[in-house]
């Protein structure tokens, strides 16, 4: 990570006003809102004084509502200008290239075909951003949180959270057929993913319906046991499964199962889509506790360090190194024959100029030299 | 009453002698897939190895060009054709794998050979064969590792020696990657 100079006191300065003026509009809303409903209830034995009453009930839970939306509203300000100050400038530190768009993420049809999750069977509310565009180690990624509920039906109709985490997608060119999803066993709606397999986007339903399901979609094994248990691996070709999954690469997705992730991966023999859900959204602002700068920064360098583990433990960048490596090695040798040959310029130059003018007129002239083996370059 | 219990007894050694024939069917039927399996995953094999051997072939080419060194005759024993043994194959990919070692140190003498846009592309290929190759042996292997497993244990193991099936050979890695690597300083 680039050295990061950042005016703690003058970002402090800025952001801790809005944190309590956030809390402030929160507190009260909560108040106002407990009060009023409080009375409200009361509100049958306080009849004789009733109207007064009344009216403090119906103010207070306006307040309440008005002191809600005003929270909201400073929840915005602050956590738009806290990734503006700090978390902006953390991501330029760590990725030179890197392009952040609070406000973007990746579309509901890209998150569709990444196929991680499947959209289809229900009406899911989808919400993305944080948008972070990148490359590391000549290795391409987009990273963007995202958040996807549903209204559950019946007579208690409440907001059921599906997804609420971060999809990253990296370039990874690898010549496999078809596609791959891998879901942890923790991550639920794996069943829903499969829809996406049986039906497609696009797809002829009715055409795929009438194939087996043994024909369209194979769950596989791998060797490692342990890798068996936490996760389901489906595919339709077993070679293109044992190809992308090395044992390097099962080791890294069981070390991230086991920091309690709910996981699903998708290749498509182009773009690998890692989904993790469960960690709620990057740069995000605390609230309860006072700001220390130095802190969040650890925090967004740690989750922005995550990328980076995840091409090095995946080895995504191996076919750009060797090309690198392959470069490198034959700049340093021209660089040797460079030398080699002003070496040779200087000691001619030094036997000519020297007493034992002999020698030097028995040396070589320049179109000699190549006879010997060493060209000019 | 004697040919009621008869008819019972008869009725009972049918059912048992069913459910023996559907047992039967049903473990040769599971062992026949796991074997296919086995079959499927040794073709792989043969096509990573195909992709390999066409590799080198390009690479003899390119190496041909830029030096006059003679690395055919090791090359020219390498002998892929249908329907060979694991341990054919085995010995098939470990040649290659030399063959494929002797163009490195080749290359390494010759700067030019080693900067050339074709060597370059062509070490990207082998990479990406070489991981095809390892994947096609990790997959044959678990297929075989689990066909042998099903094959010994009771009861499919009768049904297994009933139909002379035998366990199949698991691809072994080569042997200079076994020994211990010699570290020199």
């Amino acid at each position: 990570m680039k050295e990061l100079n950042l005016n703690e006191a003058g970002i402090l300065s800025i952001l801790e006003p809005l944190r309590k003026r956030q809390v402030l509009w929160q507190m009260i809303c909560i108040c106002s809102i407990v009060l009023g409903l409080s009375l409200f209830q009361s509100f049958g034995r306080w009849y004789n004084g009733g109207a007064i009453m009344f009216v403090v009930c119906m103010l207070s839970i306006v307040v309440g509502f008005f002191a809600g939306y005003q929270s909201v509203k400073a929840r915005k300000q602050y956590t738009n200008t806290y990734k503006k100050l700090l978390a902006e400038k953390v991501l330029k530190a760590c990725f030179e290239d890197a392009q952040y768009s609070p406000e973007q993420g990746f579309s509901r049809e890209e998150f569709s075909m990444a196929g991680v999750f499947s959209l289809k069977g229900r009406d899911y509310s989808y919400h993305s951003e944080d948008l972070i565009v990148g490359t590391h180690s000549g290795v391409e990624f987009k990273q963007s949180d995202v958040r996807v509920t549903h209204r559950s039906g019946g007579r208690n109709r409440r907001t059921v959270v599906d997804v609420d985490g971060r999809l990253t997608r990296f370039r990874y060119d690898k010549d496999i057929l078809g596609r791959i999803l891998i879901t942890s066993k923790t991550f639920i709606p794996a069943s829903s993913s499969l829809e996406f397999y049986m039906f497609g986007s696009g797809q002829d339903v009715s055409r795929i319906v009438q194939n087996t399901m043994g024909a369209l979609l194979k769950t596989i094994s791998m060797e490692d046991v342990d890798f068996n248990q936490r996760f389901t691996v489906y595919a339709t070709d077993a070679h293109s499964v044992y190809y992308l999954l090395t044992p390097p690469v099962m080791e890294y997705l069981k070390h991230l199962c086991s920091m309690d992730q709910k996981l699903s991966i998708s290749f498509d023999g182009t773009f690998l889509y890692i989904l993790r859900t469960g960690k709620g959204g990057i740069f995000e602002p605390p609230s309860a506790r006072t700001l220390n700068i130095s802190d969040e920064v650890k925090k967004s360098y740690r989750e922005l360090q995550e990328i980076v583990y995840c091409i090095e433990a995946l080895r995504l960048d191996d076919r750009k190194e060797r090309e690198e490596v392959l470069k490198g090695e034959n700049r340093n040798l021209q660089r040797k024959g460079q030398i080699k040959n002003k070496r040779e310029e200087e000691l001619y130059k030094e036997l000519k100029e020297a007493k034992y003018e002999t020698e030097a007129s028995q040396m070589p002239e320049d179109d000699e030299f190549e006879g010997i083996g060493w060209s000019k370059l | 009453m004697g040919n009621v219990i008869g008819g019972m007894i008869i009725a009972v050694v049918v059912v048992v002698l069913l459910i023996l024939v559907i047992w039967y069917i049903s473990t040769m039927n599971k062992l026949r897939a796991s074997a296919l399996k086995v079959d499927e995953a040794d073709s792989g094999i043969d096509v990573a190895l195909t992709k390999r051997y066409d590799v080198l072939t390009k690479q003899l080419a390119v190496v041909k060009e830029y030096t006059s060194h003679e690395s055919k005759t090791l090359f020219e024993t390498i002998r892929l054709r249908s329907g060979m043994t694991v341990d054919e194959k085995i010995k098939a990919a470990n040649t290659m794998n030399e063959v494929g070692n002797q163009f490195r140190l080749t290359a390494e003498a010759y700067p030019e050979l080693k900067s050339s846009a074709n060597y370059i592309a062509l070490q990207n290929s082998i990479t990406d064969v070489e991981e095809h190759l390892q994947a096609a042996r990790r997959l044959y292997n678990a297929n075989a590792t689990d066909f042998n497993t099903k094959i010994v244990m009771f009861p499919a193991s009768i049904v297994a020696n009933m139909l002379g099936m035998k366990s199949r050979t698991l691809f072994q890695a080569e042997e200079y990657k076994r020994n211990d690597v010699e570290m020199k300083f």
